[in-house]
C-alpha cells in the first residue's frame, strides 16, 4: 500500500492536480491510520476519518515532541534523518521531532513553489546567502534541509554565512559587496535582523543589484520588541535595496513537509498543492469558517511516514481561497503555583 | 476573615471568586492562636535567636504558600520583606497592607543589587520556586544567613478502583482547589484495580464540586489539555470530560506531569513508579500509606491534599523550626 501511495504522492509533487487532492489525502490518512498504531487509536477515538481531507482528526503538534509518529522501523544503524525543533530552555527532551526515513517527497516538491514565490519563476542560476546554517552544520533542521536541497539544484553560489556560533558578517559582506547580479538572500527574521545591524556599522556596503530577493521565514515568536515587521522591511530597502514587494515571507514547520509563500509581507501564505490549511475554534475544534480567526490546522499529503493531519499552536484566518493570514500564537497557559510543570516533570522522569 | 485586597489580588492571577475564598480560608483557617502558640513550642521550644527579619521571595507561587511563609515569620516576632513574583505583586502588597510589620519589596528578578540589599536585611531567606530561583539565590545568600528553600515539586493520590465515595469526592476537591494549582493539587491517580472503572466514579464527584467552584474558561488551558488528552487516546487510554475537568487514563504507571487547570492522570499503580518519582513527590493523597511512601512524602487524607496542617514540613522543614534552626 505504501508503495502504491509513494508513487502516487510523487506524481502528486511533480504535476499537481487540485481535484485529486481529497481522495489523496483520506488514502494517505487510511494508511497512516494502519501504519502507525498510535495515530490510529488517536483517531479511532476521535471518531475516524470521516470523508473529506478535513475532517481528519488533525494530532496536535505538541506530540511530536512526545512520540515517535513515524511509521517505518527505525533504521538498524542508527542514522534516521530526525529533524528537531528548535531548542527551548526546557532543553533536549520538550524539542519536536520527526523522522524522516524517506525524504523523496520532500525533495521532489519544494522546489516548484520555491521558484514561483521566492525567485519570481526565474530559474536563471543566481548567487544566493544564506543566513541559515549549511544542513551539514544542522543536520536536525529541516529548513536548512529545504535551503540545502534548493542551493544545490537552483544557485550559482551559495555563501553560507551563519554557522553555530552565529552569524559571520565579514563573509556576509563579501557576499553582498562581490559579484554581479542579483542575489537571493534566505534568511530567519532574527538572523536578518543580525545582518542588517552588522551593516549599519562601517565599511558601508553598497545597494543590492536590482532583482535581489529575500526569503523571510520564523517570524519573531514573541520577540517583536526587537524589531517590528515595518521596520525591518524598511531598513531591508534602506540597507539592502530590495523593495519589501521581493521580500517574500515562507511558512512552514518541522512537523510538515510542505511550505506556503505568501506574495510579500503583508499578504496572505498560499500553501503550496500538497499542503492545505483548515482553521478550528480553539474552545470546541470545531471548524470556523473564512474569516474567523482560529487554531491553525494543516494536511500535508507529503507526511505519508508520519502523520498528516496537524493542530499547530498558531492563530489564523483563512481566505475564501484557503490561504492564511496568521496572528500569532496561543501561547501555554501561565502557571500558577509552585508544582512542577508538565514540561518539567518530562525531563525528570525518563522512559524506562 | 479575608481581605478585600487579598481577596482581589488572589482574583487577579486568574481564579474565581468561590475558588479564590476557598483556598485563602482553607490556608487561614490553620493560623489559630492555641494551635501555632503549641506548635512553635514543639519546634522551637526556647531556642534563641529568633529571627528579626525575613525575607520571604514568592515566585510565582499560590498566595497560600506566600502566607504560610510570611505568618510563619511574623509568629516568631519577626518582621518580614515580601518580594512577590513579577505580575503578583499585588499579593505582597495586600499582605502588607493588613499588617504594618510586612514590608511589601517588589523589584525585578534580575535586579541583584535589590536582592542582595533586602538579603543583608534579612536574618533569614525564605525562596518559594524552581530550582533555578532557588540556586541562584542560595548563592547570594551568606552562609551566617537562614536558607530555607522550597524548590518545586508534585502531588499524585493513590487509590483503590473501590475507594470509598468519600474519598473520590475528597480527590475531587483536591483537584478543583486551586484549580489544580500548586505543589499540593493531585496530578496524577496511581489507581490499585480498574484504572477505568476509577475514572468513570471519579468524574460526577468533579461534576458535583465543580458547581460550587467553577474556572473559567481559557483557550490556552483548553489547547494544552488537547494535547494532553491526545497522549492518553494514541496510548491507548480513555477521556472523559466534565464542566471544567478532563480525566484521562494511560497504560504506564510511570509519573506524568498534567497541564494542571483540572487534567487528572489515572494511571495503574506501582510502587516502582511511585519510588522512582519520590525525591520530587511532596504529597501523596491516600486511604493508608502504601508500602513503601517515600521519606519527606506528605501522606494526605484526599480532601485534604490542598490543606496542609500546621506540623507539615515542607521539603522535610519544619515550618518554624527552620527560620530558627541553630548555626
Amino acid at each position: 500500500m505504501r508503495t502504491e501511495l509513494h508513487k502516487r504522492l510523487l506524481s502528486f509533487a511533480r504535476r499537481p492536480d487540485a481535484a485529486a487532492f481529497d481522495a489523496l489525502a483520506l488514502d494517505v490518512a487510511r494508511y497512516q491510520v494502519e501504519a502507525l498504531p498510535a495515530y490510529g487509536r488517536f483517531v479511532a477515538a476521535s471518531g475516524g476519518v470521516g470523508e473529506r481531507w478535513d475532517t481528519v482528526p488533525p494530532i496536535p503538534s505538541e506530540l511530536f515532541a512526545e512520540l515517535d509518529l513515524c511509521s517505518q522501523p527505525p533504521r538498524e544503524d542508527g542514522k534516521d534523518r530526525i529533524f528537531k525543533t528548535s531548542g527551548t530552555t526546557q532543553g533536549e527532551a520538550l524539542r519536536g521531532r520527526r523522522r524522516v526515513p524517506d525524504i523523496s517527497l520532500y525533495d521532489a516538491a519544494m522546489a516548484g513553489p520555491f521558484i514561483a514565490a521566492v525567485l519570481g519563476g526565474d530559474q536563471s542560476p543566481r548567487r544566493w546567502l544564506s543566513l541559515v546554517p549549511h544542513p551539514r552544520i544542522m543536520p536536525t533542521s529541516s529548513l536548512s534541509h529545504m535551503i540545502g536541497g534548493l542551493a544545490e539544484a537552483l544557485a550559482s553560489e551559495t555563501i553560507w554565512a551563519v554557522d553555530l556560533e552565529g552569524l559571520d558578517l565579514g563573509r556576509a559582506r563579501a557576499a553582498l559587496s562581490e559579484g554581479d547580479g542579483p542575489i537571493v538572500i534566505l534568511a530567519t527574521a532574527f538572523a536578518l535582523f543580525d545582518l542588517l545591524e552588522g551593516l549599519a556599522q562601517p565599511p558601508r556596503t553598497p545597494k543590492l543589484p536590482a532583482g535581489s530577493r529575500v526569503m523571510l521565514t520564523g517570524g519573531f515568536k514573541g520577540r517583536t520588541d526587537v524589531i517590528s515587521e515595518g521596520e525591518l522591511l524598511a531598513r531591508v530597502k534602506r540597507q539592502l535595496g530590495i523593495p519589501a514587494e521581493l521580500v517574500v515571507p515562507e511558512y512552514g514547520m518541522t512537523e510538515l513537509s510542505s511550505q506556503a509563500y505568501a506574495a510579500c509581507v503583508g499578504q496572505p501564505f498560499a500553501p503550496m498543492p500538497s499542503l492545505r490549511f483548515r482553521i478550528v475554534d480553539p474552545l470546541t475544534s470545531v471548524p470556523l469558517p473564512a474569516g474567523q480567526e482560529g487554531l491553525v490546522a494543516c494536511f500535508d499529503l507529503l507526511n505519508l511516514d508520519n502523520v498528516s493531519a496537524v493542530l499547530t499552536s498558531d492563530l489564523g484566518v483563512l481566505d475564501a481561497d484557503g490561504r492564511l493570514t496568521l496572528r500569532g500564537r496561543l501561547a501555554g497557559s501561565m502557571p500558577r503555583g509552585c508544582s512542577l510543570t508538565a514540561e518539567e516533570l518530562r525531563s525528570l522522569v525518563r522512559e524506562p | 476573615m479575608i481581605a478585600a485586597d487579598l481577596l482581589r489580588a488572589t482574583m487577579a492571577i486568574g481564579f474565581s471568586e468561590p475558588v479564590a475564598r476557598r483556598g485563602l480560608d482553607a490556608e487561614l483557617a490553620v493560623w489559630d492562636d492555641t494551635a501555632v502558640r503549641a506548635q512553635i513550642e514543639r519546634e522551637v521550644g526556647a531556642r534563641e535567636p529568633r529571627p528579626k527579619n525575613v525575607l520571604v521571595i514568592a515566585a510565582r507561587t499560590l498566595p497560600a504558600s506566600t502566607m504560610r511563609q510570611v505568618y510563619a515569620a511574623r509568629a516568631l516576632g519577626a518582621r518580614v520583606i515580601v518580594k512577590s513574583a513579577s505580575g503578583q505583586e499585588a499579593i505582597g502588597e495586600a499582605l502588607a497592607h493588613a499588617d504594618p510589620q510586612v514590608v511589601a519589596t517588589p523589584f525585578a528578578s534580575c535586579d541583584t543589587a535589590a536582592l542582595d540589599r533586602t538579603i543583608g536585611e534579612s536574618d533569614a531567606v525564605v525562596v518559594l520556586g524552581g530550582d533555578e530561583t532557588v540556586e541562584s539565590v542560595r548563592a547570594r545568600v551568606p552562609l551566617a544567613k537562614h536558607f530555607v528553600p522550597h524548590g518545586h515539586r508534585a502531588s499524585a493520590a493513590w487509590l483503590a478502583d473501590d475507594a470509598p465515595d468519600d474519598a473520590l469526592r475528597g480527590l475531587a476537591e483536591d483537584l478543583c482547589a486551586w484549580d489544580q494549582a500548586g505543589c499540593l493539587a493531585p496530578q496524577w491517580v496511581w489507581v490499585e484495580g480498574d484504572v477505568t472503572r476509577l475514572m468513570t466514579r471519579l468524574a460526577p464527584h468533579v461534576e458535583a464540586v465543580e458547581r460550587a467552584l467553577p474556572m473559567p474558561p481559557d483557550p490556552r488551558v483548553v489547547h494544552a489539555r488537547r494535547a494532553a488528552s491526545a497522549i492518553a487516546l494514541t496510548a491507548g487510554g480513555q477521556v472523559t470530560t466534565t464542566g471544567t475537568a478532563m480525566l484521562a487514563t494511560h497504560p504506564e504507571s510511570r509519573a506524568r506531569g498534567s497541564p494542571g487547570h483540572r487534567f487528572l492522570w489515572l494511571l495503574p499503580a506501582s510502587l516502582d513508579a511511585l519510588t522512582s518519582f519520590a525525591p520530587h513527590l511532596s504529597t501523596l493523597g491516600a486511604l493508608a500509606p502504601p508500602k513503601a511512601l517515600p521519606r519527606h512524602t506528605r501522606l494526605a487524607t484526599p480532601g485534604t491534599m490542598q490543606r496542609p496542617p500546621l506540623d507539615w514540613a515542607q521539603d522535610g522543614l519544619p515550618l518554624f523550626a527552620s527560620l530558627v534552626r541553630a548555626h
